[in-house]
Order: structure tokens, then C-alpha cells, then sequence
């Protein structure tokens, strides 16, 4: 490992002779890799492709989510309903599309909130170590002691199904997987030069942690939080299929699959698309975390 | 000596881990809106009955008295309580369904890690052919597959299209097919990405190298020397799927109508079915920690340096400083 990383240094350091002045910085070097990786990039235009969806529905989608017609239900799909329409004679593709906003807002927001929270815990239990560190992960270890699909399923059901309390089911499930992460990012750089550097000048604990650790730990918290978004989406679409995420009408991947269920034998397309639009854009995501990681750390790389 | 004192301390450890447990499942039970006493005696009952009904469910005790009388019961007898709707001991309610959980776990597990095991090691030893990028693609496919879905789309297929499989129930081994392979595909994808990589590290060490060298059959240098040595981080992976494959079973029994823990404990959630639903995260959790502690144990044996570690201060002992 060490062969690669002063083979990496000296093509660096081969380039900076060269004479070409090149604005070098580990972010922009990641994006530089990030982009020679095709399955990244594609899996980067489709993630945006899905946002641009959950923004703008209202522009994209055909129809609204809830145009009720039952002189027209159960069209399989054709040219003026490309993806066929449901019980209640509600288009299908649109649906879809306005369902892109619940998935991708549950995942993205679920995500920010067990990583801040997840983040501060990690944080601290990995700088002061010891008699801390041993209680916060303790507590981790009895949330981590319940399957997670297990507990998201118990707080939905407490908490009663809507928008935010999905968000918060999944985000409080899995708060211990990015603790872990985040301590053990902060953990490795703790010893490193600069933080006793930074502590010689008398910054304060707090401002060394969120200032000067964490934004130099940030790359496999990233990769996580990536992935991180995939599984949310699974997971906020079991929870809305077992009846306890976002109710109907409005439209969800999740739900929509729970209430498809019933036709599977006569109208099998109202179950395989909505399962597609998930995995394509759980996919995405996946394969974009996998890009970061190779982006990020090079020495990964096989 | 000193591994059989870590697995007591891990066994010990898991008290405090399991009473935790059942207090963050007694808080989420209380947080639950709709009331137990009510749902069993109906909207149109007198206050009487209700309150007699209250008071038969223990309810009518304030919350802290309530979760001591369960703590207590657990501590002292190992009871669980009594469901609220069969009036049964909940310990024999769960493990009346747990054989059928358990025998689909159990061959999720024997299912994923066979095929990803044999496909992450094509995959590594004939990387970037076109073996290694279908199993690439499968993997992916694999993790990003809702696993309910998954399973609608198996009934769809190998169900109603094809007929080979019945749809629903579970009443012998022709009903596992369809739920095994649904439960275990997000697993066997996982462990495929982990074998591969595992494999793709061993291969390129100087002791394979030896091994060819000295003109070992390629079968024997990769079942024999590399896959040997990339197995620790393969077992770590499987360990923790085995917490997926749980949860996932909640969901999978619920797609198949399987009558398992999962739908059991769905069931005791829209019925508010309290001590059903602390008894059966409990013994869930249980399961999962002791599975973990099986695989570290499995550890040790895999990796002799791992091994090593527990009985150093011994050797250390006996041989001097070294």
C-alpha cells in the first residue's frame, strides 16, 4: 500500500514540474477520478434525472396524482397511458413521478438526520474516548441489538403513519451505523500532526472537532451516507407497503405496491413498475457510493 | 481459557444489551396510539366493561409499576407475559412459530452464501471477463431490490406465469422455494461483493504465487489456498446479514402469508397486542446477539492470529518475553 501511495505522490509531484499550473486538491482530484468512472457518472445522471422528478412534477407528470376516472380503469399500458392505469383509473406513470418526491425526499432527509445525529455521537464518543466512548457505544450496541427493518417497523407503528415520522423511524435506526462510522473516522485522525497542531494554538474542543476533524474525516462518512440513502429508500417503501409510512392517496412507491398487491394476478404491470422505479434509483445510488469510495480513496481501488 | 472467559463476557454483556432492548420496546408500546382494552371489547362496550378489561390486561397500573411486573416476571420466571387476544403464554405463542422463521433464515443463509461464495470466487478468478461482470450486475441488482417486491415479482413469475411454486402458505418444502430465494438474494449479493473483493486481495499475495509455482492444481490454489484466506471478511458479512435476513423475514412472511414470528408480530402491532410484541424483539434480539457471538467465535478459528490474541498473556507466561 505503501508502494502505491509514493507511486500516487510522485506522478503528483511529476506533474507539478511539469511546468502546467495545476490547482491541486484532494476534492478536485476525487472529482477528476469520479468522472473518468463511467458507471458513476451514468449513475450520476440518473440520480438527478430522479431529483429534477421529485422537484418539478408538477411540469413532467401527465396528470396529477389523484385524477379519479373509473370509466377508464384497469387500461393496460398503450400510447395514451404508457404505463397503464390503476383501480381507480389514476394514470400510472403519473403517479410514479409524483411518487419520486416522497422516496427521494424520505431518503435524502432521513439520512441528514442520522448522520447529524449519528455524526455528533461518533464525534464525541471517538475524541474523548474512554469512559464516554464506552457509554455512547454501549447504547449504540442495544439499538444495533434489533434488526433494523425490525425497529423502523416498531417506532412507525408508535409514532403512526405520516411523512415525518417515516423520516424519523428510518433516521433513528440507523443512527448507531453512522456513529460508528464517524468515530471511527475521528478515531484515525486524532493523532494526526495538524489536530495536536490545532490544539497547541488553543483551539477549543468543540471547534477542533467540527472544524478541523470531521471535514478531514469526511470521506468514508460520505461514501456511507450514499449508500446510505439506498437502503432509506428500501426501507421507507417496506414500511409504506406494511401499511405504517405515508398513506394514501398520496402517491408512494411503497403504498402503491401495497395497494397493487390484490390485482397481481390479473394486472401484474400495477406491481412490476413502481418495484422498478425503486430498484432503478436505489441502484443509482448504490452504484454512485461505490464510485465515491474508488473517487476517494484511491489506495481502494482494485 | 482465555476465550471461553470473552464468550462469558459477551453472554454476560448481553443482559444489560437485552434489558435495554425491552425498555426502548415498552416505550415505543406506550407511544402507540390506539388503546389494547379497547380494540378487544369494541367501540360500542359500557365504560365497565372496558375498565374490567383494563384492569384483566394489567393496564390500569401506573407505567412504572407496569414495567416493573414485567421485568420482574422476565427476571425471576423467564415468563413473557400473556397475549392479550389468545389469553396464552406468549413464550409458547412465539415458539410455536419461531421453527418456521428459523427454517427460512436458515436456508437464506445456506442459500446466499453457497451461490455468493461460488460466484464472488468465479467472479475474482476470471476478473473483468464476462463471468465477473455478470455477477457484478447480479449483485447490484441483487442489493437493490426491495425485498417485498422481489417477492411479488417471484409469485408473479414462478407462480402465476409459470406455475411451479404455490403462491401463498407454508406447508412443506415446495413453499420455501419462493420465499428462501427472496429473502436470501440481497444477502447473496452482498457476500458476492465481499467474496469478490476478499478473493481479488488474496490472489495477488506472494504465497498464491508460491503456490502456482510450485505446481499446485489451480482448483486446489484457489479453494485450498485463497479462498481459506479470504474468508474472515466473508463470515464477518454473513454474521451481520443474519440481522437482514430476520427483519426481512418480517416483510417476506407478510408477501407470502406465511404464518412465521414476522406476520405474528405484525399482527400484534395492529392489535396493540403488547407483551406479543416486546416478547417477540426480545427474543429476536437474543437470536441476532448470540449469532453475532457465533461468528466472532467462528473468527478465531478461521484466522489462528485472531486465536492467538486470546492466548497470548499465557504464552507470554510460559515462553518468557519473546
Amino acid at each position: 500500500m505503501a508502494k502505491i501511495q509514493t507511486e500516487y505522490t510522485l506522478k503528483q509531484e511529476k506533474r507539478r514540474s511539469s511546468g502546467k499550473r495545476v490547482k491541486s486538491s484532494p476534492w478536485r482530484d476525487a472529482w477528476k477520478r469520479l468522472s473518468r468512472n463511467k458507471s458513476a457518472m451514468v449513475s450520476l445522471a440518473i440520480i438527478i434525472f430522479f431529483v429534477i422528478l421529485a422537484i418539478f412534477p408538477q411540469y413532467i407528470a401527465p396528470e396529477g396524482y389523484d385524477n379519479q376516472n373509473y370509466s377508464r380503469a384497469f387500461i393496460f399500458p398503450c400510447k395514451e397511458f404508457p404505463l397503464g392505469t390503476d383501480q381507480f383509473g389514476r394514470d400510472m406513470l403519473s403517479r410514479l413521478i409524483w411518487g419520486t418526491r416522497m422516496s427521494i425526499t424520505v431518503g435524502v432527509v432521513s439520512v441528514l438526520a442520522s448522520l447529524v445525529l449519528g455524526g455528533v455521537i461518533g464525534a464525541i464518543a471517538g475524541f474523548y474516548g474512554g469512559r464516554v466512548d464506552n457509554i455512547l457505544m454501549r447504547i449504540m450496541d442495544i439499538i444495533l441489538a434489533i434488526p433494523s427493518m425490525l425497529l423502523a417497523i416498531a417506532i412507525a407503528a408508535a409514532l403512526g403513519g405520516s411523512l415525518m415520522n417515516l423520516m424519523l423511524a428510518i433516521s433513528i435506526s440507523s443512527i448507531p451505523s453512522y456513529a460508528r462510522v464517524v468515530r471511527g473516522s475521528v478515531m484515525t485522525v486524532k493523532g494526526v500532526d495538524f489536530v495536536e497542531a490545532t490544539r497547541a494554538v488553543g483551539a477549543s474542543n468543540s471547534r477542533l472537532i467540527f472544524r478541523h476533524m470531521l471535514p478531514n474525516a469526511l470521506a468514508p462518512i460520505i461514501v456511507q451516507a450514499t449508500l446510505g440513502i439506498a437502503s432509506a429508500i428500501i426501507c421507507a417503501c417496506g414500511l409504506s407497503y406494511l401499511g405504517m409510512g405515508i398513506q394514501p392517496p398520496t402517491p408512494e412507491w411503497g403504498s402503491m405496491l401495497s395497494s397493487a398487491r390484490q390485482y397481481i394476478r390479473n394486472y401484474p404491470y400495477l406491481v412490476i413498475y413502481p418495484g422498478l422505479a425503486i430498484m432503478i434509483s436505489v441502484a443509482a445510488f448504490n452504484l454512485f457510493g461505490d464510485g465515491l469510495r474508488d473517487a476517494l480513496d484511491p489506495r481502494m481501488k482494485r | 481459557m482465555r476465550m471461553s472467559r470473552y464468550i462469558l463476557k459477551r453472554l454476560l454483556w448481553m443482559i444489560p444489551v437485552l434489558l435495554g432492548v425491552v425498555t426502548i420496546t415498552f416505550i415505543l408500546n406506550q407511544m402507540m396510539p390506539g388503546d389494547p382494552a379497547r380494540q378487544l371489547v369494541g367501540e360500542t362496550a359500557t365504560e365497565e366493561v372496558y375498565q374490567a378489561m383494563r384492569e384483566e390486561l394489567g393496564l390500569n397500573k401506573p407505567l412504572l409499576e407496569q414495567y416493573g411486573d414485567y421485568l420482574w416476571g422476565l427476571v425471576s420466571r423467564g415468563d413473557l407475559g400473556t397475549s392479550y387476544v389468545t389469553k396464552q403464554p406468549v413464550l409458547d405463542e412465539i415458539l410455536a412459530r419461531m421453527p418456521t422463521t428459523m427454517i427460512l433464515a436458515g436456508l437464506s443463509v445456506v442459500f446466499s452464501v453457497t451461490l455468493g461464495v461460488i460466484l464472488g470466487v468465479l467472479a475474482a478468478t476470471w476478473q473483468n471477463s464476462i463471468i465477473d461482470y455478470f455477477s457484478t450486475f447480479l449483485s447490484l441488482i441483487g442489493v437493490s431490490m426491495p425485498n417485498f417486491w422481489q417477492g411479488l415479482m417471484n409469485i408473479i413469475i414462478f407462480a402465476i406465469a409459470l406455475g411451479w411454486f404455490p403462491v401463498s402458505g407454508f406447508y412443506g418444502p415446495r413453499y420455501w422455494v419462493l420465499p428462501v430465494l427472496t429473502i436470501g438474494t440481497s444477502s447473496m449479493a452482498t457476500i458476492t461483493r465481499t467474496t469478490r473483493s476478499s478473493m481479488l486481495e488474496v490472489i495477488r499475495t506472494d504465497y498464491i504465487r508460491t503456490a502456482r509455482a510450485k505446481g499446485q492444481t489451480e482448483f486446489k490454489v484457489i479453494v485450498g489456498h485463497a479462498l481459506k484466506n479470504a474468508l474472515i471478511p466473508i463470515i464477518t458479512v454473513a454474521g451481520l446479514q443474519f440481522g437482514g435476513l430476520l427483519g426481512g423475514a418480517v416483510l417476506t412472511e407478510s408477501v407470502f402469508a406465511i404464518p412465521g414470528v414476522g406476520k405474528f408480530m405484525l399482527d400484534a402491532i395492529s392489535q396493540r397486542n403488547y407483551p406479543v410484541i416486546m416478547g417477540g424483539v426480545l427474543l429476536l434480539a437474543a437470536i441476532y446477539s448470540v449469532v453475532n457471538l457465533v461468528v466472532d467465535v467462528i473468527y478465531s478459528y478461521a484466522d489462528p492470529r485472531i486465536k492467538s490474541q486470546y492466548q497470548v498473556r499465557r504464552r507470554a507466561v510460559k515462553g518468557g518475553v519473546q
